[in-house]
């Protein structure tokens, strides 16, 4: 910190010492070519190769003090052609812009905050504007990004509100982390998720999603190493970069206001069957079969049957008949029997068709704010403030959010502009829903094990309520007591609540050297404290009336601090040559702190207090600090305005690695020829041709911590404190991981720019994978670390777009098509490594790669099947692998893609977004406990529990098609130990955003400038899924943001479907 | 230009002149780098039991071989359908000897060694090593848990190699803990060597024990060695030197069946045990179970009990686990209790293995099993005395042999040591079981064998599992225990 100190007052004191030289001012109006558009607000007005300068106000004049010598001013507006209008001496300068039909000078936000031309590029980059960001928004702002950027894949993790979002660009780079990095106003922040596990949890949602959109001016993707070869290590993935909204030089206040509410509802169930209920051995068929055999007598009725052999409750806990179980073979649904159950003696056994439906209700999402900008050519400042206020579909959850941001920047003198960007955000939740395979997802119990007969509306009415058993012990209200809770005890006591205050944001100083040199100095901060605390009240499933219930809670601390210092030049070398780039040093301090306590038992019931814990309370302490500092430089020259190459050059050096490898250097190239320009090619048919290539490397680091092995700590047993050796063996001598990416492409626009191609193609190869291989346990360990392995991916990206009406006046209609395709090939492991569990699940199932095989291969029991590929049925079940296991399914989608229409005609705009995702296979519990405890539609499809099921495939004792008939809870308990069963394929269409807006003529009302109305929604509906996807569980949703998260589902909470409308007026 | 050349000097100091403080800043402030021994030998002690004597590993599979326990809901495990998760407790074991090792080379340390520690070591190794040797067969015992020396693919030992190691390393162990040091960390005995040494002692004869029908002679020269001098191979005496873990009243460290039965009811009587109570009128039957909460009658569920017969019983139709074993925090976990001693020396005695008073033994077994279950004395002597247990070759119900009254005494002091009990009944078949009527694998006559390698071995210890693995039928048969000399069994 001492030496950074040092660094900025250096900076600050050679920069004062040329505040007081000479300036001028130039002022002037810019107007449109377009008759009748006149004078234009907002246009960009910037010194040459600096970051100085201002924006036209609602007239379209600006006023800019230049520094002596400034020979440029460069004119930007999106839409227009670029002007650039040399000074001479001038002190007014009007200029005259002219729509930019080819869109050719787009600029674009590229590595550290520096704007550039688009077509300068020799990469691929897509931006996206804070308006279409904010049309639809979503409380995550990476859901708000599905579907439009070709390359990038969001997940979801779930429909529980806050959940976190994965977004991953041009697929896997790595067995480690995949994600981007997020970088606001030109300093990296944390969108480090807190997803549930699949096996419990609470999904605490992805950092980047205190990012309001509405103070988004545009977001760039760097798609990536080659576009992020700037940003090292981190950006090895990618690069999401948020420009935000400044405050302009115009004339009195600015003040925007926008309210966005939708209405949020569950988009689709799973396919519960309705005809059986609660039991075992209930079905006519086993009914049957029983008498067929003498078992019991043969003048039983079914009603006699079903009361006494299918289902009786007792009390809850299995003294009855089958009443502790909590699957749906019991006794058939809706025929007048009666049978005793939990709310009372012979009650009718109906159905309940929406008793799952029912539990949820429908949420509220409402985002309101309020800006306000203001500026003079000195000083112009823009303030923010918004509040998020969001219900879940579950009842009892909710997010509320508060955030101000606040951005100013100040011109000292003509050399000198500070800036500083601030961003305040509280979120809280008093409870968020509990997931995966665990007491406290509801999903475990009434969408999983559950009785299809249970009357959700009791549960409701009765929640609160306490049963005596006849042993005595209290329990809840409840349909089972042995294996769940009542679903409205466990939302409305078992709850997790959370806190977060955040500040994140940065200062620059940017110091004018002189006309083609500037140096900026930036500090960024991100912080945060977060509290977390889960309660789980006395008389739930896993804590019985005696042990006081438990608790726990802890605090996060979260610090980083990213600074550079980098030197920026731009000048024209001749009349052919522009050269441009910067060299800069970079410094990043990471600091987190983490205290944990819980009490797993209480002495007095339910008063959620460490020094109220029975026994010994669990604690854990953590801290982790790292740093890194680096070195960069790139070098851009263009010639003659079509032919552009870039060179990067970038070292890090990294804390995390041992002390001989902590350096690591790696280099960039790429090139850009608009060959439409050199060759002069008639522009009315082939108006703008531009091809790509693109090389580079990115190193990258890993955790601190990893060099040297030290003991795991357990809990004291009675005062003794307890340590074990690691089960991972520690590396030998780390090696920093290395991407190596190249990427062609090509854009091609024709008839005038009404038809539109970006392509790309890329290949990354990363190797010395820092990676925790398995190895054989009878070495004493688990896993050891080493540096070895290689993927390649490689893909397709496409964007397409067609203006297919335009017209001034009438109607506008453009298409515009993503589409990308990757595949991740492992070519390599460790020597003697045949495989890499990236994930595992229930067993026997596992997500692997292995050599030569790719990315994330499902692997586990399968069928046997013959050579033809029919299943082979023995006795009536399919016959399981055994031996080694054998591939089920991949988990890696073959593409992903997405249209989107947009409808303008004057004031009215309507716009829809549909997206699909193809192949990619999930694991799904659902559907394998679902046909297990007999609660979905598959397991009473075509009189199966009357006839029993023939399995279709070859019986192996005769060699034709089995004829066997078994009964259905049998064969589907037999799914257990299998994998394949639990397989589907994960394709899903989704009509994902629909807009419609208009926008109130106010011409007459002085105060309002512009009112916007539109009607939004979100995930409307699926419009396709894979028939292997009988169960109906929404594909997109993994269990969390890892690497492999996607592809294992477990006991999902339902997707939302939102729809609602937002108001936006300008004052 | 002066400018510039100045501020690329300041872009060079910052970066290259901060990596000083880094070889500490990357030094993990969580967690220790080096730990007392004796810190270790709690772990393993504590973690060991939790893995051998949990209701995964016990409950639901080696009780219900040996027909102790049955499942009586999610009857899954007792029909052999298990969890691969618990197979792969192969693993967990595993990283005992790791930590093991530890404890060895830090009492090995030459300027301050600890012989006893090291001795306690190996007793836990060895202990350990023959459980996953009778649950699997051939296992990596030379080669074994060596990853940190780069023994990445550990061969596989065979079952005499692995006997004749243990019975080494159990008497190295005995003369090491004669020698000077102390045992810190031990909540399994108390840090007395003396104890350690009955235990090492005794364990090496439950080695040699189960050998003796393939290797008697080995067997009977380990059993008259340590029998025939007391004070060089002293043995458990009596109950107090029980070797047992007792757990705490409260949270996290409760015993596991207790931990188990506050959230599920899984686990009741095995029909086979309870009728072999009724029918000898056992006086422990009331320590070993409760009675059915409907009737108060003692009734046991068969073990994997058939799908079709699910819905003949009702859970509260059967007894639940007695007291003792499951429904206080602080219960014991039983690792060696001092009966099955007595049995052992019975059983050597009567078939000639080492020369003594059978009988004597017998009724000494008899008389420590009941007393640890707080039987009265008059009610010790009229049990033995009844046809079924009295020392008379061919009486009682079953018209058992005297040494198979020992097998069968022997069977039932072993409740709640599944993995023993389950041994004893592949060793001895007595009392003769079934497999389970609900078992997925048919043709089959006794309750398994041995259990199936972990998948992961397949994949990550390439080609050694593979010879062995061709033994194994339906996962759980094939071939049998070395030591298994039942014939006709499948």
């Amino acid at each position: 910190m001492k030496k950074l100190t040092l660094v900025f007052s250096l900076f600050v004191l050679s920069g004062l010492s040329v505040l007081f030289a000479q300036a001028v001012v130039i002022s002037g109006t810019v107007t449109s070519s377009v008759e009748g558009e006149g004078p234009i607000p907002g246009v960009q007005v910037v010194v040459k190769g600096t970051t100085i300068g201002t924006t036209t106000d609602i007239d379209g004049n600006y006023s800019l003090s230049v520094p002596e010598g400034t020979e440029t001013l460069v004119f930007h507006f999106v839409g227009m052609k670029t002007v650039e209008e040399k000074i001479e001496g001038r002190t007014t300068i009007n200029v005259v812009m002219e729509p930019d039909v080819l869109g050719i000078d787009e600029v674009v936000v590229t590595a550290l905050g520096i704007t550039r031309e688009k077509k300068a590029l020799g990469y691929s980059v897509t931006d996206v504007s804070g308006e279409e960001l904010a049309r639809v928004k979503d409380a995550n702002i990476v859901n708000t990004l599905q579907g439009k950027v070709a390359g990038v894949q969001i997940t979801n993790a779930s429909g529980a509100v806050g959940a976190s979002s994965r977004l991953l660009i041009r697929g896997i780079n790595s067995f480690g982390d995949n994600q981007p990095l997020w970088v606001i106003d030109g300093t990296p922040i944390s969108n480090r998720a807190s997803g549930a596990g699949q096996w419990s949890g609470v999904d605490y949602g992805n950092d980047a999603m205190d990012i309001d959109p509405e103070n988004i001016e545009s977001i760039s993707v760097l798609k990536g190493a080659n576009a992020a070869a700037l940003y090292g290590s981190r950006a090895r993935n990618g690069v999401v970069m948020i420009t935000t909204k400044k405050g302009r030089a115009r004339e009195g206040l600015g003040v925007v206001f926008s309210s966005h509410t939708t209405f949020d509802n569950v988009m689709f169930l799973p396919a519960y069957q309705n005809d059986y209920g609660q039991g075992v051995n209930g079905s006519e068929y086993i009914f049957n079969l029983r008498k067929e055999a003498g078992s019991i007598p043969a003048d039983m009725t079914y009603q006699e049957y079903a009361a006494n052999y299918g289902f009786k409750y007792v009390d809850g806990l299995g003294g009855g008949v089958f009443d502790g179980v909590d699957e749906s073979w019991g006794p058939r649904l809706d025929v007048g029997l009666l049978i005793d159950q939990f709310h009372g003696e012979n009650q009718p056994w109906v159905s309940h068709p929406d008793n799952v439906k029912d539990f949820f209700v429908t949420g509220v999402n409402s985002s309101n704010n309020l800006s306000i900008t203001a500026g003079s050519d000195k000083v112009k400042g823009r303030l923010s403030y918004t509040n998020l206020y969001q219900t879940g579909t579950i009842p009892n959850t909710d997010q509320k959010r508060n955030t101000i941001n606040a951005t100013t920047t100040v011109n000292v003198g003509d050399r000198i502009t500070a800036e500083v960007n601030f961003n305040y955000v509280n979120t809280s939740n008093d409870n968020l829903p509990g997931q995966g395979y665990d007491v406290q997802n509801v999903m475990q119990s009434i969408g999983g094990w559950f009785g299809r007969q249970v009357d959700i509306k009791l549960l409701e009415e009765h929640w609160e309520e306490w049963v005596t058993k006849p042993n005595g012990d209290r329990y809840p209200y409840n349909w089972n007591s042995n294996y769940h809770n009542n679903p409205y005890w466990t939302v409305y006591k078992n709850t997790a609540s959370r806190e977060r205050n955040r500040v994140f944001g940065n200062a620059v100083l940017t110091y004018r050297l002189n006309d083609w040199l500037d140096l900026m100095g930036r500090y960024g901060l991100d912080y945060y404290n977060e509290f977390r605390k889960s309660v789980t009240y006395e008389g739930s499933n896993d804590k019985a009336v005696g042990t006081g219930g438990s608790f726990s809670q802890n605090e996060r601390n979260r610090r980083e601090i990213n600074t550079d210092v980098f030197l920026n030049f731009d000048r024209s070398i001749g009349t052919d040559f522009e050269v441009s780039g910067n060299v800069g040093a970079h410094y990043r301090r990471y600091d987190y702190l983490y205290m944990y306590l819980a009490a797993a038992e209480l002495t007095v019931p339910n008063f959620f207090d460490v020094a109220n814990v029975k026994g010994t309370p669990s604690t854990d302490m953590y801290e982790s600090h790292f740093e890194t500092n680096s070195v960069f430089g790139a070098l851009n020259v263009g010639f003659r305005d079509y032919l552009f190459l870039d060179l990067t050059f970038r070292n890090d050096w990294s804390s995390t690695l041992p002390k001989d490898n902590w350096s690591y250097p790696y280099p960039s190239a790429s090139l850009g020829w608009i060959f439409t320009e050199t060759f002069g090619i008639d522009q009315s048919f082939f108006s703008y041709g531009k091809l790509r290539a693109s090389y580079a490397k990115v190193g990258s680091d890993t955790d601190p911590y990893r060099l040297t092995a030290t003991y795991d700590s357990y809990t004291a047993f009675a005062g003794l404190t307890q340590f074990s050796f690691p089960g991972t063996i520690p590396p030998a001598n780390l090696k920093p991981e290395m991407s190596t990416s190249m990427e062609l492409g090509g854009e091609f626009k024709f008839f005038m720019n009404r038809l539109g191609l970006d392509i790309a193609y890329y290949n990354t190869v990363t190797n010395n994978q820092i990676m925790s291989v398995e190895v054989s346990r009878s070495t004493g360990f688990n896993n050891m670390l080493i540096n070895a392995g290689e993927i390649e991916t490689s893909g397709v990206e496409l964007l397409f777009y067609a203006d297919i009406l335009k017209s001034r006046q009438g109607l506008n209609w453009t298409t515009t098509i993503n589409w990308s395709k990757s595949k991740t090939m492992v070519n390599e492991l460790a020597e003697g490594v045949e495989s890499y569990t990236l994930n595992s699940t229930w067993s026997p199932t596992t997500v692997e790669a292995r050599p030569g095989e790719p990315f994330g291969q499902i692997y586990g029991v399968g069928y046997e099947r013959d050579e033809n590929g029919n299943k082979l049925v023995e006795d009536g079940f399919y016959v399981k692998t055994s031996g080694a296991p054998v591939v089920c399914g991949n988990i890696m989608p073959d593409w992903v893609g997405s249209i989107r229409n947009d409808f303008r005609y004057k004031g009215l705009n309507l716009s829809f977004l549909i997206d699909a995702k193809w192949g990619g296979d999930i694991y799904s519990v659902t559907k394998w406990f679902g046909d297990y405890a007999g609660i979905t539609q598959t397991t009473v499809e075509g009189g199966i529990r009357e006839n029993g099921i023939v399995a279709e495939g070859i019986d192996v004792n005769t060699g034709n098609p089995n004829e066997v008939a078994v009964a259905p809870q049998s064969f589907f308990s037999d799914y257990w130990g299998a994998t394949e069963p639990a397989v589907i394929d994960g394709t899903y269409v989704k009509f994902r955003e629909l807009s419609i807006g208009y926008d109130i003529p106010v011409q007459n009302l002085g105060f309002l400038r512009n009112l916007n109305v539109s009607l939004v929604g979100r995930n409307l509906g699926v419009l396709y899924l894979d028939e292997s996807n009988d169960i109906r569980i929404d594909p997109e949703t993994g269990y969390g943001t890892g690497t492999t998260a996607v592809g294992i589902e477990q006991y999902q909470i339902p997707p939302v479907r939102s729809l609602g409308f937002k108001i936006r007026a300008e004052f | 230009m002066k400018k510039l050349t100045y501020i690329l000097f300041l872009i060079g100091i910052l970066s290259f002149g901060c990596t000083e403080g880094w070889v500490d800043l990357n030094e993990d402030p969580n967690n220790a780098t080096d730990v007392p021994a004796g810190t270790i030998l709690t772990y393993v002690e504590r973690a060991a039991s939790e893995t051998l004597w949990d209701v995964w590993w016990t409950g639901n599979n080696t009780s219900s071989y040996a027909n102790h326990i049955s499942k009586i809901q999610y009857i899954d495990e007792s029909r052999y359908v298990e969890r691969e998760t618990i197979i792969q407790r192969w693993g967990t074991l595993m990283t005992y000897q790791t930590d093991l090792k530890k404890i060895i080379k830090k009492a090995q340390d030459e300027e301050d060694p600890n012989p006893q520690m090291e001795g306690v070591a190996k007793v836990l190794s060895a202990f350990l090593y023959h459980i996953m040797t009778d649950t699997w067969k051939a296992i990596p015992f030379t080669q074994g848990a060596q990853g940190e020396d780069g023994v990445m693919a550990p061969a596989y030992d065979d079952q005499p190699t692995v006997y004749s190691g243990l019975l080494t390393m159990l008497d190295e162990a005995n003369t090491l803990l004669q020698q000077e040091g102390n045992i810190e960390g031990d909540i399994l005995n108390r840090g007395e060597a003396m104890l350690w040494r009955k235990f090492a002692n005794s364990l090496r004869l439950r080695v040699a024990i189960r050998m003796s029908n393939v290797d008697p002679t080995t067997a009977g020269n380990v059993i008259s060695t340590i029998l025939g001098n007391s004070s060089a191979y002293p043995i458990l005496e009596s109950n107090d030197d029980m070797i047992a873990l007792q757990w705490t009243e409260s949270s996290p460290y409760r015993e596991p069946f207790f931990e188990d039965q506050l959230t599920r009811d899984d686990h009741g009587m095995c029909e086979t045990f309870i009728d072999a109570l009724l029918h000898t009128n056992d006086p422990r039957i009331s320590e070993f179970a409760h009675p059915a909460p409907v009737d108060e009658v003692y009734r046991g569920l068969v073990a994997g009990i058939a799908e079709e017969d699910e819905g003949s019983f009702q859970i509260n139709q059967i007894s639940r686990i007695g007291t003792r074993y499951r429904d206080n925090p602080d219960n014991l976990t039983y690792w060696m209790r001092y009966a099955e001693i007595e049995f052992i020396k019975a059983e050597a005695y009567e078939r000639n293995l080492a020369t003594g008073d059978a009988q004597a033994a017998y009724e000494a077994g008899v008389t420590a099993s009941c007393e640890e279950h707080d039987v009265a004395p008059g009610q010790i002597i009229a049990y033995l005395s009844d046809p079924n247990v009295a020392w008379d070759d061919n009486t009682g119900d079953y018209g058992y042999t005297n040494l198979e009254k020992i097998y069968f005494q022997k069977w039932i002091s072993l409740f709640k040591q599944g993995h023993e009990a389950w041994a004893e009944t592949r060793r001895t078949d007595i009392p003769q079981l079934n497999a389970a009527p609900g078992s997925p694998y048919s043709g089959h006559n006794r309750p398994p064998f041995r259990w199936p390698y972990p998948t992961y071995e397949y994949n990550l210890n390439p080609g050694v599992p593979e010879q062995w693995d061709g033994e194994i039928v339906d996962r759980f048969w094939g071939d049998q225990m070395w030591w298994d000399t039942r014939t006709g069994v499948n």
